[in-house]
C-alpha cells in the first residue's frame, strides 16, 4: 500500500459502539454484554473514540501499543542525533535536523492519544526510564558511521512505516488519525535514506560503498526484527487483531517489508547480507532467512549493545532539566497569584 | 506535572479550526509556543487556540442519539485529503578550495562573520538534540536551529559572491579550519544548561535581527531575504523572552543558574558592539537600530531581575580569530566525516 491509496481508505463509521452493527439483531439474541457489542462494533469497523465505553483490557492493550510506539519515536532520535553535527554537508544536516525532529513530534503525538486513553505522559516516560516499558529493539544497535543514517531511513524507516500505514486503519479513532499524519510526514524519512545511499552508492568513492555495505550488513537482521516475533510465539497478536488494533501479523508485514527491499537493493547496488535471499515465482514472494530470535529476547529483555545508553541519556534529560520545568510551574503559580490582586492582570 | 491543552489550528482563513491533539505546558504562553512548534511546523496554521484539557465539557455518549439520529451516513465528508509530499531535491556540485580568503573586503567579512555565527549556533543547537528539558522544547531548539542553519547557507553564498570566490557554502564550512572561522566567541561556547541556550538565544537572536534590519536597508538584495527572516527570528527572541522571564522568577534555584549564565556569557557582548562599530553599522541605521537589541534584552534582564557583569575594556573579537578552545573541538567534529571520506558526494 502507498501513501497515495491512503485517501481511498474505507470510510470508518461514524457510529458509536452498542449501537448500530449488533442492535440491529438483537432481538434474535440473548441479551448481550457490552464486551459482546463493543467486540460486534469493532469487528464491524467501528472506530472507537476516547469518550466512547471500551472494555479495560482494550484501553490497556492500546496504552502498551501506543506508548511503545511513542517511546520508540524519541528513544530513535538519539541513533540519528548522534551524527547531526557532523553531517557532511549543509544539506544533509537540514534534512536530519528537520527528521530527527519530526520523530520527537511523532512521539508528542502518540503521547497525546495515550492521555486521551487516561494515561499521563510524566508517568509512561518514567516507566521508559525505569525499563518497564518497551520500546523497538532496533534502536538498541550503535550507530557507527554516516552511512548508518541512509541506512536507518531505508530499512529501519521503511520497517515502521509499512506497519503504520496499516495502523491507519486501527480501530480507536485518535490512534488512526495520529497515524495518518505521521505516515503523511514520514515518507519523506524513508525518501531521503534511500536517496542518500543511492546517490553515495552510484556517485561516490569506493570508500563510501564500503562504508554502505558494512552498514547494510549490521542493520540487516535488526531490522527484520522490527516487526516483532514470528507469528507462531507472538503472545498479543490474537487479541489484537480481533479488536482492530492490529491489522497485519508481524509475519505478513515482514514478508511485504524483504519483497521491497531485495527489489530496491538492486537500484542501490548493495548486497543484502543473506545467501538463501531468493525469489520464488510460486508464492511470489522472497525467500529469506529468520533473524536470530535468541538475539531479538536478549535485547527486549534489556540486553543489547545500547540499551544502557539509551535510558540513560533519557534519564538524564529528564533529571538535568527538571528545574527548568519546576520553575515554569512555579512562574504559572505566581502568575494567578499576582492576578489576584493585580489590575494589570485582570 | 504540567497541564494538558488541547490545541485547536485554523489550516488558513476562511477554515474552521480544528482540534489536533494535545500538549502539556504549565502556562497558556509555553503552550501555544509548544502547540507552534509541534502542530504547525509544515505551514498547516495561520492561528491557533490552545484550551486547558480540564476546561472541555463533552456530551455524555450515551444521550448521543438524542442529538444526532439525523446525521449518520455521510461517507462524503470524509474524503480522502493527504497527497505524498515531494521529495528534497538535490542539485549540488563540488568546487575546489582555493585558500585566499585571508583578505577579505569588509562586505565580506560582514557576512562570513555572520555566517559563521549562525552556523556554530546552529551546531550547539543540535547537541540539545535528545536533551532537552520536555519534547515540546525538543521541537522548538530544532524549529530555531532550521532557521539559523537556513540564514548560514544564505549569508555564505552571498559572502562568495561579494568575493567571487570558487567556494560553495559546503566547502566554506568544511574545509577551513578552525583558526578561520569568523564567528562570534561567545556562539562557540558550550551550552551546558538550559539557561545557557536561552540566553544565548536572546543575545544573539536580537542582534542578529538589528544586523539583517541593517541589510534590509542596506542592501536591495538583502531586502526579500532579511524581510522574511527578521519575522522568523521574531519567534526565537519571544521563546528566549518567555523562557528567561519563567527561570528567573520560577524558582531560587532556576534565578541562581541563570544568573550564573548571565556572568559567563554577558561580558562576551562587547564584541557585538566592538562589531557593529566596525563594520559602520551606524551609518546606515543611525543610533537607534544599533543599540535597540541591546536595550531590548538589557531591559527584560534588569526587569526580572538579574544583575548585568560589567563589560571589558578589551576584548580580542571572534571576528578577528580569536577563538577558544571550545571551537576546535566542534569543527573537528563537524569536519570528520567530510575529511574521512576524500571526493565524497553526500
Amino acid at each position: 500500500m502507498t501513501i497515495n491509496q491512503l485517501s481511498n481508505l474505507p470510510n470508518k463509521s461514524v457510529m458509536s459502539p452498542l449501537d448500530e452493527p449488533s442492535m440491529a439483531n438483537v432481538s434474535d439474541i440473548q441479551i448481550q454484554s457490552k464486551e459482546d457489542v463493543f467486540d460486534a462494533y469493532v469487528a464491524h469497523g467501528g472506530r472507537v473514540e476516547a469518550s466512547h465505553w471500551m472494555p479495560d483490557a482494550y484501553r490497556k492493550t492500546l496504552i502498551r501499543q501506543v506508548s511503545q510506539h511513542a517511546h520508540s519515536e524519541i528513544v530513535g532520535m538519539l541513533p540519528e542525533a548522534n551524527w547531526l553535527i557532523s553531517a557532511p554537508s549543509l544539506e544533509r544536516k537540514q534534512i536530519l535536523i528537520a527528521k530527527v525532529q519530526d520523530e520527537a513530534g511523532h512521539g508528542l503525538y502518540l503521547y497525546s492519544v495515550a492521555e486521551t486513553l487516561g494515561a499521563k505522559r510524566k508517568d509512561l516516560t518514567d516507566a521508559l526510564i525505569d525499563g518497564r516499558a518497551k520500546y523497538s529493539s532496533v534502536f538498541n544497535y550503535p550507530s557507527l558511521t554516516w552511512a548508518d543514517v541512509g541506512t536507518i531511513g531505508w530499512l529501519v524507516d521503511g520497517a515502521a512505516i509499512l506497519n503504520q500505514v496499516t495502523l491507519c486503519e486501527t480501530s480507536y479513532g485518535p490512534y488512526a488519525r495520529a497515524m495518518i499524519r505521521i505516515c503523511r510526514e514520514e515518507s519523506f524519512h524513508q525518501r531521503q535514506g534511500f536517496e542518500a545511499l543511492y546517490r553515495m552508492f552510484a556517485e561516490g568513492t569506493d570508500a563510501q560503498r564500503s562504508m554502505i555495505q558494512d552498514s547494510i550488513n549490521r542493520w540487516w537482521a535488526p531490522s527484520l526484527m522490527m516487526f516483532g516475533p514470528p507469528d507462531t510465539d507472538s503472545n498479543n497478536s490474537a487479541q489484537s487483531m480481533k479488536w482492530g488494533i492490529k491489522i497485519k501479523t508481524n509475519d505478513t508485514l515482514r514478508q511485504e517489508f524483504v519483497n521491497t527491499i531485495a527489489k530496491q537493493s538492486r537500484i542501490i547496488g548493495v548486497t543484502i547480507p543473506d545467501p538463501s535471499l531468493k525469489w520464488c515465482p510460486v508464492s511470489g514472494n522472497y525467500v529469506f532467512t529468520q533473524p536470530d530470535w535468541e538475539e531479538f529476547y536478549e535485547v527486549i529483555g534489556g540486553r543489547g549493545m545500547c540499551n544502557q545508553d539509551r535510558l540513560e541519556n533519557i534519564r538524564r534529560a529528564r533529571d538535568d532539566n527538571e528545574w527548568v520545568m519546576d520553575a515554569a510551574e512555579k512562574y504559572e503559580a505566581q502568575q494567578g497569584n499576582y492576578a489576584a490582586g493585580d489590575p494589570n492582570h485582570a | 506535572m504540567p497541564e494538558l491543552w488541547e490545541v485547536f489550528i485554523r489550516p488558513k482563513n476562511g477554515i474552521d479550526f480544528r482540534h489536533c491533539g494535545s500538549v502539556r505546558a504549565a502556562d497558556p504562553e509555553l503552550a501555544l509556543q509548544a502547540a507552534r512548534d509541534l502542530y504547525t511546523r509544515r505551514q498547516e496554521a495561520i492561528a491557533i487556540w490552545v484550551v486547558k484539557s480540564k476546561n472541555i465539557h463533552a456530551l455524555d455518549p450515551d444521550i448521543r442519539d438524542v442529538y444526532f439520529a439525523s446525521a449518520d451516513e455521510h461517507p462524503e465528508r470524509y474524503a480522502g485529503y493527504y497527497s505524498l509530499p515531494e521529495a528534497s531535491k538535490i542539485s549540488r556540485r563540488t568546487a575546489v578550495l582555493e585558500d585566499k580568503k585571508n583578505q577579505l573586503p569588509k562586505s565580506a567579512a560582514f557576512t562570513l562573520t555572520l555566517a559563521d555565527s549562525c552556523f556554530i549556533q546552529t551546531q550547539r543547537l543540535c547537541q540539545w538534540c535528545g536533551q532537552a528539558p520536555s519534547l515540546e522544547e525538543e521541537m522548538a531548539i530544532s524549529n530555531i536551529a532550521l532557521d539559523t542553519l537556513s540564514y548560514a547557507r544564505y549569508l555564505y553564498q552571498e559572502t562568495i559572491n561579494r568575493v567571487e570566490l570558487p567556494e560553495t557554502p559546503d566547502t566554506l564550512v568544511f574545509k577551513r579550519d578552525a583558526r578561520q572561522y569568523r564567528n562570534f566567541r561567545f556562539i562557540e561556547l558550550p551550552q551546558y544548561s538550559f539557561a545557557d541556550l536561552v540566553l544565548r538565544n536572546l543575545i544573539f537572536s536580537s542582534f542578529l535581527q538589528n544586523m539583517f534590519q541593517r541589510n534590509k536597508i542596506a542592501d536591495e538584495k538583502f531586502y526579500s531575504f532579511s524581510e522574511k527572516a527578521i519575522v522568523e527570528i521574531q519567534y526565537h527572541v519571544d521563546h528566549a523572552h518567555n523562557w528567561i522571564r519563567r527561570l528567573s522568577v520560577g524558582t531560587a534555584i532556576a534565578k541562581q543558574r541563570i544568573q550564573s549564565a548571565l556572568d559567563i556569557v554577558w561580558p562576551h557582548t562587547r564584541e557585538l558592539s566592538l562589531f557593529s562599530e566596525e563594520f559602520d553599522v551606524t551609518d546606515h541605521l543611525q543610533s537607534q537600530t544599533r543599540c535597540s537589541w541591546h536595550h531590548r534584552a538589557t531591559d527584560l534582564l534588569r526587569e526580572v531581575g538579574l544583575a548585568l557583569p560589567s563589560l571589558p575594556d578589551r576584548y580580542r573579537c571572534g571576528y578577528d580569530g580569536y577563538h577558544t578552545e571550545h571551537l576546535g573541538r566542534l569543527i573537528s567534529e563537524t569536519q570528520s566525516v567530510y575529511r574521512e571520506f576524500p571526493g565524497g558526494i553526500w
